[in-house]
């Protein structure tokens, strides 16, 4: 007997028995819905946060605070270590500004421009320059977006070639003229490491130490590690060589522990929307064995005529498979379209769509084929074993 | 296995158990059948007729005895495979209630036996409505047997028993829910099949008309064999039903 064979006098069976069956390709579909969509916005949860902790907390980073600053050569002991393959540091002051609407309070970051995307949380410098340059020697600094653009109207306050006055606070309070070479996009408002950067003015570490101060210490020091693997032996060598009273803190592990509750997550809706898969399974068994029943005497007839219990057997799993297969693609193609068409708004600007795995669509299919031939595997198996001079005795 | 013992049943027996009653359909039922041989099986209800066509045919085993059918020992093949395969290959079963699955066409229907053989689709519907034609029904085959009359659908089930060409066809009262007319049709059928085609027919009948039809008849009662009647004999067994 060819799989062909097979399959058509399933699927002729199937035909005969159209209401039952589209009852049960309709609850494998919303099943395979439930689950697809489920795991797809566990999934793309997870894509989305995991690359917006990576961008922001330079997930391959170490951060070093506290204590009394680090000096430079702070900094070179961090980098002698094995494994690190950078170190930067970064110098914060919190400055006052006049503003139109008055005084408001911002922060004076002095790092390395190349680090600046890394920080703030962006792909490259490029993206968050909305207008001039990223040249900041000297006194040129890049304002922050809400530092040039009113945050209420959205108008223009500053300009590239501006000056702007601030008022350095502490013990060697001043004030200090610089003018802008740059104008920063608007990152949304996220923190990195504590600084808004969109309330920020970036500028060049050694002309902060020059008119900002004259001690040469960093208030953060980040160490850029090769493989993220080796996080917690470097943090360990960190510890040692590190100023007392300095606190370091990964973002590797904060990450994973994210991951894993985004995993979790993931997991905790899929059993959830399991449960319509083990509710169509139950529909499926039940459906098989009242088929068995009604059917007694047409298996008592197949197999007068020849048929193997093996045939019996295959034919009613058969009539599963295809059940779920149709039930599986239909749901899939259901759950494709609203995929592309509805998504949940996250982060502000940001849309959440579910993300259909190649492995989130295997499991769509495979689950419901699984739990369906299992569920009707013992009908089958009934129907299969059937003795045929009772079943054509059947009334 | 010699032509003259083509079917060979010796001190078959069947009990059946049910907690404490037990119940002896056939006590040591023996008889042997030629090959060609046209065999009507008699006896009143319950005597074990229907039994014993079951055990010929390999749906049911017996409780003790020994049957072979055309070189091959029946009652010591226990795969599933293989007796499934005597059935396809070897039998041709044609019940009183026709038996034909309503969902399928004529064509259909006489096709089935023809799938566990793995015959191509092609090949099957070229024997199927060959098989037709000989009952006379190749105009029917695409028609559902509700819609057809009971004479016509006991005529596809017996194109669907000897579509695969079997060597024994196993009626088993084929003309107990038909009309006369209809009756004789069927048996005209079996005869066409008995003499030209040279298949052995065993049937189990009620009716006295038909073991006209028939070489000889084999009488049971009580389960077990009374007599078995040549065609010489048939008045005397006609006597006998009378005189009852």
């Amino acid at each position: 007997m060819k799989l062909y064979d097979y399959a058509s006098l399933s699927f002729a069976s199937l035909k005969e028995r159209k209401g039952r069956t589209i009852g049960a390709i309709l609850g494998v579909m919303i099943a395979v819905i439930a689950l697809s969509l489920a795991l797809g916005i566990g999934q793309a949860f997870q894509n989305i946060f995991e690359e917006r902790l990576e961008r922001t907390f330079l997930a391959n980073s170490i951060f070093v605070t506290g204590g009394k600053g680090f000096t430079d050569a702070d900094l070179a002991y961090f980098g002698n270590i094995y494994g690190v393959r950078d170190v930067f540091g970064v110098a914060v002051r919190n400055v006052r500004i006049a503003q139109q609407k008055g005084e408001v309070t911002a922060t004076l970051i002095a790092i390395d421009p190349r680090w600046i995307p890394q920080f703030i949380g962006v792909n490259s410098l490029q993206d968050f320059i909305e207008e001039g340059t990223s040249d900041i020697k000297g006194l040129g600094v890049i304002v922050g977006n809400d530092l040039w653009k009113d945050p209420d109207t959205g108008t223009k306050i500053r300009d590239v070639g501006e000056i702007v006055t601030v008022s350095v606070a502490g013990r060697s309070a001043r004030e200090i003229t610089f003018y802008i070479v740059g104008l920063g996009a608007s990152t949304g408002g996220f923190r990195g490491m504590g600084a808004n950067p969109d309330n920020s003015i970036f500028m060049d570490p050694d002309a902060f130490f020059t008119y900002i101060t004259k001690r040469r210490v960093y208030n953060l020091a980040v160490v850029v590690v090769n493989n993220t693997e080796d996080v917690k032996y470097i943090i360990d060598e960190i510890r040692a060589v590190a100023p007392q009273g300095s606190r370091i803190f990964s973002p590797v592990a904060m990450i994973q522990q994210v991951s894993i509750f985004v995993t979790s997550l993931q997991t905790i809706l899929a059993l959830i929307s399991s449960v319509g898969i083990g509710v169509t399974a139950l529909w499926v068994f039940d459906s098989m064995t009242i088929s068995v029943v009604q059917r007694t005497k047409e298996i008592g007839i197949l197999k007068a005529i020849g048929y193997r219990s093996r045939d019996i057997l295959l034919l009613f799993l058969l009539e599963a498979i295809f059940i779920s297969l149709i039930g599986s693609i239909a749901g899939l193609t259901v759950s494709m379209i609203i995929s592309n068409f509805v998504g949940i708004p996250i982060f502000g600007s940001m849309v959440l769509k579910a993300d259909l795995t190649p492995t989130i669509v295997f499991l769509a299919v495979i689950l419901p084929i699984l739990t369906n031939v299992f569920a009707a595997f013992f009908p089958s198996r009934r129907a299969a074993n059937l003795n045929p001079v009772e079943a054509l005795r059947y009334e | 296995m010699s032509d003259k013992e083509f079917i060979l049943i010796e001190n078959v027996w069947k009990i059946y158990k049910m907690d404490t009653i037990v119940q002896e359909a056939l006590k040591g039922v023996s008889f042997t059948v030629k090959k060609g041989e046209f065999v009507s099986i008699m006896g009143p209800s319950g005597s074990g007729k229907s039994t014993l066509l079951n055990i010929i045919g390999g749906l049911d085993k017996p409780s003790k005895g020994y049957v072979e059918v055309a070189g091959l020992r029946i009652t010591e093949v226990s795969n599933d495979a293989e007796l499934s395969r005597y059935r396809n290959e070897m039998i041709g079963f044609v019940f009183q209630l026709f038996y034909l699955i309503p969902r399928y066409t004529a064509l259909q229907n006489v096709e089935l036996p023809l799938i566990p053989r793995g015959v191509p689709p092609s090949k099957r519907r070229e024997m199927a409505l060959k098989a037709l034609k000989i009952v006379g029904l190749e105009g029917k085959a695409n028609s559902k047997p509700n819609q057809m009359s009971g004479g016509e659908q006991q005529r596809v089930a017996i194109a669907r028993a000897i579509v695969g060409n079997p060597k024994v066809i196993l009626a088993d009262e084929p003309t107990g829910n038909l009309d006369s007319k209809s009756s004789e049709v069927i048996m005209e059928v079996f005869k066409k099949l008995n003499k030209e085609l040279g298949v052995t027919i065993i049937m189990v009948t009620h009716n006295l008309e038909l073991i006209w039809y028939c070489d000889r008849v084999i009488r049971l009662s009580d389960g077990k064999v009374i007599k078995i009647y040549n065609k010489e004999e048939y008045e005397e067994l006609l006597e006998t039903f009378i005189k009852r």
